[in-house]
């Protein structure tokens, strides 16, 4: 029987979150309570972010991320944060609040973070759902795979309309998975998917207008021993879109760890890649196209913004190589 | 539908734009340097522009290409608001840009643009497709057109669109002159009169706000809304520009384009499609059916007015007629209110006021709507007498702080049954923090792909002309007490009475 820790009853939290706001609201001046429209908080919300990560795990940089991503996509957050320790059960409530330039009101995203042991991972579904945000969407992101690997990891998968992995992490889900919780009618996003957009993109603005059976042959450079996520999905989805070409894998250079560096589309395209940016010639035109920067909140930030099935990403997911790090999640 | 062929991916990727050459007539004016260019560099930064595109650039400087990237550098660097200016983003959309020197009334100039143009083509691959943009005087525009027809630049294989900015025209004659020179070269299809206040994100928020939810379009008549109010105040003055100014005033500089089309905006009934001409065809009805005035209706339906000298946060002001190259006895308005009524089922005699000026209190934007109150106050204060009923304000802030508000009445917390007028608020920046696209950068881009929403069309233009004229010719007819207001206020007393005289006050905003 597991031992008797301090409970964590959703309906005080949920109190604490209203407390927080009223307190918050309250005018500091009299002449603002005499204000009809007086202006002090606005309390901003579209949606709830069920974060999934490891205590060990950067905390600093999850806060960043995520209070970039408020001001994008206002959000209840709530985070937990999975621990070795032997029994952790507890929880917080807090807001992040921001003025944006040249405006008087201030903006303000409810934050609730629990702290849990790999053990009571099958408490958190009854704490979490509660806590969510009616009637919006919910999305979970996982952080940290190594969650995946407890023994009621799969409870964490209702807790979201939305799920998002990121195939790139070590202990991820094998692809094959993420096919099976695609066909289950769950939306499934991967951020080794979405660091590959900004590419697909220019490459579909090269070959626009193209005859597309005109290309017959297609190589993926890359570097290190086995080519990474994104350098598979890349392959996936030109093979779905150019039907009439090989598209191969090529390993340039045995250092780094499976990234892209380069793409040649026969006849007369060529991209290089670099961290943030491609410089591409096809025909007499060369130039170089700038990306967004990889970081979690940028990838994170596009993915909020789907919030249904994505037949694109998932017909590449469909045709996908077999490959994963091993060991995987346990879903 | 997507195909398996299909390489793009509606869900993740930015709209697709065909490569182009761009063609700025005026490229050494301040509206390229401040508003095209900063426009265009960030359309590039974000990737949002095809591989080949190209800008050439013309006006009567003698300048080489480099010149002018260079000159576009400082400009861009200078005026590109809320982003960062990249040094290789820069490079790369430098490429793209030339330039050709050349007097527009000269029509050798615009055979060396057709051969400029046609190497440009080749080198950037642009696929034929030319937008000319007239960054020039208003009184270029015709010609230009004439100039670009006569040397056979205005057909091609690719697409040959043209844009041209405010006013058009001076009256309705005007418009209707300048309208049937440019069909001469162009077809309608491809002219597009560009309203900025149409490219701002809030205003285009308008549709999707009554077209996206159920809930609104079943109040929006005269059933339930008493009136409207559309208010665009400016807290400075004419800022260097009282020769434009003296000549325009306020009626033709903000109400017959920009605040005729937001109120068409508010008021157009639901379109069928969201396709160009689907929504300019639901804005010309509307635009139709505003009321013409008789003269003698005017002094009652609109209200001049000009300020004068005063301080404003401690400092002296001038009056207008003290700005440099106006007229000391100019009868220029500087503030306009008026009242249009619009003649069908769903607005009939719901009166729409809208005002607009310099130098009132603060900048400010927006739709006030003003629903009827509750037909019956049946809530008593706490000596029995019954409380005065609030009426529902829904208000559209444009700018700043865009977003939506609704005022409502709220139970006092406590015995009794003491009500509160309180808002809920929408705002914009809270729920979508990411930057909005300027509206040149829409209005650009929508060009680009061929998309008229948000242009103007002839016949809208005409009909905001028909509705502004009687107030045009009755005023000409009149000498002005002016001024009759000073600077920080917001405008002469006769606005206040236009509305009072229906039992209505302005909103303070």
């Amino acid at each position: 029987m597991t031992p008797a820790l301090p409970a964590v009853k959703p309906d005080r939290l949920l109190h604490e979150l209203a407390e927080l706001w009223t307190t918050m609201g309250k005018p500091s001046t009299e002449a603002d309570a005499d204000a009809v429209e007086s202006r002090g908080i606005l309390r901003a919300c579209s949606l709830t972010l069920i974060v999934i990560t490891d205590e060990r795990d950067d905390a600093m940089a999850l806060a960043e991320t995520l209070a970039h991503l408020m001001r994008e996509h206002p959000c209840r957050a709530i985070v937990v944060r999975v621990s070795d320790a032997a029994e952790t059960l507890s929880a917080r409530v807090f807001a992040q609040c921001w003025k944006p330039f040249g405006q008087s009101i201030q903006i303000c995203c409810e934050q609730v973070e629990l702290t849990v042991s790999l053990g009571r991972i099958a408490d958190i579904p009854s704490i979490v759902s509660p806590l969510a945000a009616p009637d919006l969407p919910r999305v979970v992101w996982f952080r940290s795979a190594s969650v995946g690997q407890a023994a009621d990891a799969g409870a964490l998968l209702d807790l979201g309309d939305k799920l998002i992995f990121d195939s790139a992490l070590k202990g991820a889900p094998a692809f094959a998975d993420l096919r099976s919780l695609a066909a289950s009618n769950l939306i499934v996003g991967d951020l080794a998917w979405t660091r590959i957009t900004k590419l697909r993109e220019l490459i579909a603005q090269l070959l626009d207008g193209h005859d597309l059976r005109q290309h017959s042959e297609v190589v993926i450079g890359y570097s290190g021993g086995d080519a990474g996520p994104e350098a598979r999905y890349l392959q996936a989805w030109l093979r779905n879109v150019l039907q009439h070409a090989s598209v191969d894998l090529r390993r340039l250079d045995a250092e780094g760890c499976g990234q892209m560096k380069s793409l040649r589309i026969e006849p007369d395209l060529d991209i290089r890649l670099q961290s943030n940016c491609a410089e591409y010639k096809s025909g007499i035109l060369s130039q170089r196209a700038n990306f967004a920067d990889g970081s979690d909140f940028t990838l994170l930030s596009e993915e909020l913004k789907i919030m249904q099935h994505d037949p694109v990403y998932e017909r590449a997911l469909y045709r996908m190589t077999p490959w994963t790090h091993a060991p995987g999640m346990q879903f | 539908m997507l195909t398996d062929l299909s390489l793009q991916d509606p869900l993740r990727f930015n709209r697709r734009t065909p490569p182009c050459a761009v063609v700025i007539f005026g490229a050494n004016g301040d509206l390229t340097k401040r508003k095209l260019m900063p426009a265009l560099y960030r359309l590039a930064f974000e990737g949002r522009l095809a591989p080949g595109f190209a800008v050439l650039g013309m006006s009567r400087t003698a300048m080489s290409d480099d010149d002018f990237r260079g000159q576009m550098r400082t400009s861009v660097a200078k005026y590109l608001e809320d982003s960062p200016f990249d040094e290789d983003v820069w490079r790369s959309f430098a490429q793209g840009l030339y330039y050709t020197a050349g007097d527009v009334m000269d029509s050798e100039a615009y055979q060396r643009l057709g051969t400029r143009l046609a190497q440009i083509g080749h080198e950037r691959q642009t696929g034929g497709n030319v937008l000319f943009y007239l960054s020039t005087s208003p009184s270029q525009y015709a010609t230009i057109a004439e100039g670009v027809g006569a040397a056979g630049l205005a057909r091609s294989l690719g697409w040959r669109r043209i844009i041209i900015e405010k006013p058009f025209g001076h009256d309705l004659d005007s418009a209707k002159e300048l309208n049937f020179r440019l069909q001469q070269v162009f077809d309608e299809s491809d002219i597009y009169r560009i309203d900025h206040y149409l490219g701002k994100e809030t205003v285009q928020n308008i549709l999707a706000f009554r077209f996206g939810n159920g809930i609104f379009e079943p109040l929006w008549n005269r059933r339930y809304v008493d009136h409207v109010q559309i208010t665009a105040a400016e807290s400075i003055g004419v800022e260097g520009r009282g020769g434009y100014y003296q000549e325009a005033g306020a009626l033709r500089d903000m109400i017959q384009n920009h605040l005729l089309q937001v109120m068409a905006t508010v008021a157009m009934e639901p379109s069928a499609t969201f396709s160009p001409d689907a929504v300019r065809d639901e804005r010309a009805k509307l635009l139709r059916s505003i009321r013409v005035m008789k003269p003698e209706e005017v002094p009652a339906n609109a209200v001049a007015g000009q300020y004068g000298p005063g301080r404003v946060g401690g400092q002296p002001v001038p009056g207008f007629r003290e700005e440099k190259g106006v007229d000391p006895e100019s009868q220029t308005e500087t503030y306009v209110a008026a009242t249009f009524f619009v003649e069908n089922w769903r607005w009939a005699k719901v009166p729409f006021y809208i005002r607009t000026g310099k130098h009132l209190p603060k900048r400010v934007s927006e739709i006030a709507i003003r629903f009827r109150s509750a037909p019956l106050a049946v809530f008593r204060n706490t000596q029995g007498e019954n409380t005065e009923t609030v009426p529902n304000l829904l208000i559209l802030r444009i700018q700043p702080e865009e977003g939506i508000s609704l005022k409502f009445v709220s139970k006092r917390p406590g015995a009794g049954m003491t009500l509160r007028p309180v808002s809920m608020d929408f705002n914009y920046g809270s729920s979508f923090g990411e930057r909005s696209p300027s509206a040149y950068e829409t209005l650009l881009l929508d060009a680009i792909s061929g998309d008229a929403t948000l242009y103007t069309r002839q016949d809208m233009v005409e009909a905001s002309w028909t509705a502004v004229t009687p107030i045009l010719d009755y005023w000409r007819t009149q000498k002005f007490a002016f001024p009759n207001y000073a600077p920080g206020t917001w405008g002469p007393a006769a606005a206040d009475e236009l509305l009072a005289r229906q039992g209505h006050q302005w909103r303070r905003p």
